[in-house]
């Protein structure tokens, strides 16, 4: 006695196999949804693909079509005209189309009848619902098929596979004899299609699971408000020389490796050589509205070194030494070293803040740590006397 | 021999009689640049003469028919090296981070294996599959080579619906959209998305490529069954491949892209039941019609509305064929006289279903369907307002001779002048062979009426996309006929090559052209555009944004449609606020005002309906003149604690002075 024979002995020599296995893997696909989920997605997904895209349709398909196509259609065309008395069966191709589209229709409306219960839409009850669609399907298309004569059924049958073992007309035995009379050319093109497919399959898999692109840096400004907490909004806009202001700026790191930021801070005196507003009404004459920085003050600079997808709040406090009414408070993002000369056009990213600073009625130096930029005098206290300052934190945050 | 057996010999006589007045006029009463753009008539015209004559028997084209032609073998040679060509083209494609060199020549050698395997033994599920990955490849490199692709926009709302019902586990989640009674589209795509662990526009691609790449042999199946005629069979899936308005929705699948899938699958079952020799089988067929139509009840309203119009003129010329071939058309239907009542009751439950369905959602359909007509008419008669078009630091474009020139050169000026020329060739065979394609008359000739709606037309037509997916199901018919002349020439004909050629051209620049390929930027002569994808860093920086302002913000100045449904899609909580485009300047209430560096490579879309195009010198300038609070990448906000007024300076164009219809007014 073979092993088909045993394994389905109860049930008959005309057990239909096709819908065996769709029963068998319907069932399969389910309790492994819900013993184990989506712990390992990729067996998940090539459990579920059939179940979504196949086999609701085969075999509402099989149960409507119970017979095989006709012996002179060549299995690959649809045979639409066919002749009086043939086979009402369809061709493999009109087969395969139907399932997939009759697949595409029932599940849906499967999931749909899912919405009615109480538990609704939701990975567990679809799968629940189409597999229950299926397995009716299943039932239904075995009593069909069972109600044709054997010789002009559809599928195969268990009977029919011991047939094909016995006679060498299994997968195996087909390919082996294929391949043994084919020219070196053919092997050779065989050989190619593999290995040219399983490159394809791996760059896609790369490029869509694991390539996200190219990385890039989120930096922010913040607030703490009582209430709210950190919250993008009610910046300072008028600050006072020599009195601290607090401010947070947030930073991460949306690249894929860890990466060295050191953020520059810097109070700087800006002047324009077109219209403030660009209200430029020629074109052309806004590309004269550009800004030059002609002072500025080193108001503070932090390093943080952030894991991929990490980020960093720096709670610091301004400390203006520089007045006017119209003076731009910038944040110079770098991964890694900044470059002896930051500006906004060699940072990695950029924000900030126009501020009005007036003078503190003490009198201190409003010049301390200031430095004209075209100057030699560049002093280096700066960042001591307003970075990170007493006050000053960090929070790393994941 | 007679003047009309003459004109059945040289039906090319009859267009140029036709078209030469035509081009005169334009060349006489339309501006320069429209009169050039429309020489691609001419080059359509004289492709079609070309490969009218080239496809004709190699016995001196005397008319006579020949013979139907069938396609055997069993050679899936060719079909080996196509997959291969295609594997090697994905594999580029990722590793080069490009894709228009790699795909142009995969589909130039995959036609030119599709045109020589015609006209001699080929497999014919080989050839099917070698179309299909013809169809696929372009469209699947395409996915590879963009973050995410959302065409005009709907993309991102459905994906918020999905993800939406998914989260609520209910269709009433989709509310207040009216999709929740129509959930069919969103019940699919996050099935797809919840059971195989993808993203929600992941399963969108994915079920939308399936689906269409399935209709490729269902096509076939199709016109194998109405016209039993292999040649034509396979010259209908290549005209298939090659429609330039279906490829567009592959990717950015949507609720319609769904429900013409789903009305292809309706010819298929009408097809195979009119043709179905025994009540037997025709009740098999027949009995997939209510699932059918219950699915269409569920999934879209307006496609199934506006497909009465070519299935009312195929209708009357239904009717009309039936006065003037009476004999034929009563031999035609006594073929299926034993199956009427069998399949007349299927048919009959699925027009109540949808009918009832429509009655049971009164509120909602009848609303949009008398909403949808207002619109339409209002904007056909130019009676809309529509929004004002804001030019911050730019011209307005115009369509100079220079472009139009460049425009006959792009894919898009080669594709529309093949397509034409190809109708052509389809309106000559069908004059040449009239008997032969007489039982299928109606269907062609409403293919080839409407078929016109497919080019480029010098005035905007409201929901001509919708319109154009639609055309495409009957259009696929005359293109078949055309293309089935190159399966039936001599094999040993050397002017065969011209038709080949043109099947080449035809492909490659279908999947070149500017609906399916706007991202390559060098190809196309449209420079101020909708943006309609975002690159992969692109779409992340957004997301960042979002989740920023849900972290820390309540209200934002959201501006812009495409930045609006985004937030959407990625559940943002807060409220968002649009921006106010005037000739002083973009304003907006106080606060953060989010812009992007994108905008200026495009036309934005307000959610006022306004137009808005910003220079690059324009949008330096506020960049570094206002408050810069975040950014990440090229989106940025600005604050204040004021309100904004005059951000990107004054506009080069009045409000109302222009309209976005004037400003699409040119032809493509």
């Amino acid at each position: 006695m073979s092993w088909t024979r045993t394994a389905v002995g109860m049930v008959g020599e005309r057990t239909p196999v096709d819908l065996g296995v769709i029963a068998a893997w319907t069932v399969l696909s389910a309790a492994w949804a819900v013993t184990v989920g989506n712990a390992i997605q990729l067996v998940t997904a090539v459990l579920a693909l059939p179940i979504l895209l196949v086999f609701p349709g085969y075999v509402a398909v099989a149960a409507l079509f119970p017979e095989s196509s006709d012996p002179a259609s060549d299995g690959s065309r649809g045979d639409a005209r066919r002749t009086a008395g043939s086979s009402p069966g369809i061709s493999p191709l009109e087969r395969a189309v139907l399932s997939v589209f009759t697949s595409l229709l029932v599940v849906p409306l499967a999931a749909l009848a899912t919405n009615f219960t109480p538990w609704g839409i939701g990975p567990a009850t679809i799968l629940f619902a189409v597999s229950l669609v299926t397995l009716v399907g299943t039932a239904g298309a075995t009593v069909r098929r069972f109600g044709v004569p054997p010789d002009r059924q559809f599928g195969w049958a268990v009977d029919d596979l011991e047939a094909a073992g016995r006679s060498g007309r299994n997968p195996v035995g087909t390919i082996s004899r294929a391949m043994a009379g084919e020219s070196t050319a053919a092997t050779a093109l065989n050989v190619v299609l593999v290995v040219v497919v399983v490159a394809a399959v791996g760059s896609v898999a790369q490029a869509v699971v694991l390539d996200n692109g190219p990385g890039y840096t989120e930096t922010y400004l913040l607030t703490e408000n009582e209430s709210e907490g950190l919250v993008a909004a009610g910046y300072p806009t008028n600050l006072t020389a020599g009195e601290s202001t607090p401010l947070i700026v947030g930073v991460q790191n949306h690249h894929s490796r860890a990466s060295e930021y050191t953020i520059v801070a810097q109070l700087q005196r800006v002047e324009s050589s077109g219209n403030a507003t660009g209200a430029s009404s020629n074109a052309t004459r806004a590309s004269e509205n550009a800004t030059e920085v002609v002072e500025t003050q080193s108001v503070g600079e932090f390093d943080r070194r952030l894991a991929p997808g990490e980020r960093a709040l720096v709670d610091h406090a301004v400390t203006p030494e520089l007045t006017g009414d119209r003076l731009r408070l910038t944040y110079l993002v770098y991964r890694g070293e900044p470059p002896a000369e930051p500006s906004a056009a060699n940072a990695d990213s950029e924000v900030h803040l126009w501020v009005g600073v007036s003078g503190n009625e003490s009198g201190a130096s409003q010049l301390i740590g200031a430095s004209r930029l075209s100057g030699t005098n560049t002093l280096s206290q700066a960042s001591q006397l307003s970075g990170p300052s007493s006050r000053a934190c960090q929070m790393v945050c994941s | 021999m007679n003047p009309v057996e003459f004109l059945r010999r040289h039906p090319a006589v009859l267009v140029l009689v036709v078209l030469a007045p035509v081009i005169a006029a334009a060349w006489r009463y339309l501006p320069l640049s429209t009169a050039i753009r429309a020489v691609f008539l001419v080059v359509a015209f004289l492709t079609s003469v070309a490969v009218f004559y080239a496809t004709n028997r190699a016995d001196g084209g005397d008319g006579t028919d020949a013979p139907e032609r069938e396609i055997r073998g069993s050679d899936w040679t060719y079909a080996k090296i196509l997959t291969i060509a295609a594997g090697l083209a994905i594999c580029a494609t990722v590793w080069l981070g490009s894709r228009a060199p790699w795909v142009a020549a995969f589909l130039g050698l995959g036609y030119l294996a599709v045109a020589y395997q015609l006209r001699r033994d080929a497999a014919p599920t080989a050839l099917l599959y070698e179309l299909v990955l013809l169809f696929a490849v372009p469209l699947f490199a395409k996915f590879l080579t963009t973050g995410l692709y959302f065409g005009g926009g709907d993309v991102l709302r459905h994906v918020t619906f999905v993800n939406r019902m998914l989260d609520a586990g209910s269709v009433l989640a989709i509310q207040p959209s009216a999709y929740w009674m129509y959930p069919g589209f969103h019940l699919l795509v996050g099935s797809f998305a919840e059971l195989l662990g993808l993203t929600t526009y992941d399963a969108m691609v994915l079920t939308g490529l399936v689906a269409y790449s399935a209709l490729v042999p269902l096509v076939y199946l199709t016109v194998r069954a109405l016209w039993g005629d292999e040649a034509v069979a396979f010259g209908t899936v290549i005209a298939f491949t090659l429609l330039l308005v279906l490829k567009p929705y592959v990717l950015a699948f949507y609720p319609q892209a769904l429900a013409v899938a789903m009305l292809f699958v309706g010819v298929y079952l009408n097809a195979s039941l009119f043709t179905a020799e025994t009540a037997r089988a025709a009740r098999r067929y027949a009995a997939v019609v209510p699932l059918l139509a219950v699915a269409m009840a569920t999934t879209h309203h307006l496609t199934f509305v506006i497909a009465l119009v070519p299935l009312g003129l195929l209708l009357g010329l239904l009717v009309v064929q039936r006065g003037v071939a009476a004999s034929d058309f009563r031999s035609a239907l006594s073929r299926a006289s034993n199956v009427q009542v069998v399949y007349a009751f299927p048919l009959l439950i699925a027009a109540v279903v949808l009918f009832a369905y429509w009655l049971y959602t009164p509120s909602i359909f009848l609303t949009r369907m008398v909403g949808g007509l207002v619109t339409f008419f209002v904007l056909t008669t130019g009676g809309g307002e529509g929004g004002g078009i804001f030019l911050y630091g730019v011209g307005l474009v115009t369509d100079d001779v220079r472009t139009a020139i460049r425009w006959l050169y792009s894919p898009d000026g080669i594709y529309y002048a093949l397509l034409s020329g190809l109708l052509l060739v389809a309106f000559y065979e069908t004059v040449q062979h009239w008997r032969r394609h007489l039982d299928r008359m109606p269907l062609l000739a409403t293919g080839l009426i409407l078929s016109g709606l497919l080019l480029p037309l010098p005035l905007p037509v409201p929901w001509l996309d919708r319109i154009r997916l639609l055309v495409a199901i009957v259009a696929v018919f005359p293109l078949g006929v055309a293309l089935s002349r190159l399966a039936r020439t001599n094999p040993r004909y050397p002017r065969y090559a011209v038709g080949a050629l043109v099947l080449i051209a035809a492909g490659a620049s279908a999947s070149f052209a500017a609906p399916v390929a706007r991202d390559l930027d060098s190809l196309h002569t449209d420079k101020q555009r909708v943006q309609i994808e975002y690159g992969e860093r692109e779409y992340r920086t957004v997301q960042s944004l979002s989740s920023f302002l849900d972290d820390h913000a309540a209200t934002t100045n959201t501006g812009t449609q495409l930045i609006r449904n985004t937030f959407l899609s990625e559940g943002y909580r807060g409220s968002s606020i649009g921006l106010s485009p005037e000739e002083d300047g973009m304003s907006a209430a106080a606060g953060l005002m989010i812009v992007r560096e994108e905008w200026t490579d495009h036309k934005l879309l307000l959610v006022d309906g306004s137009q808005v195009t910003i220079s690059d010198d324009r949008f330096a300038v506020a960049e570094a003149r206002r408050n810069k609070v975040y950014e990440s990448g090229g989106t940025s906000l600005f604050w204040s604690d004021s309100e904004f007024v005059g951000v990107f300076g004054r506009s080069e164009t009045a409000s109302g002075n222009a309209t976005p219809a004037a400003q699409n007014g040119t032809a493509a």
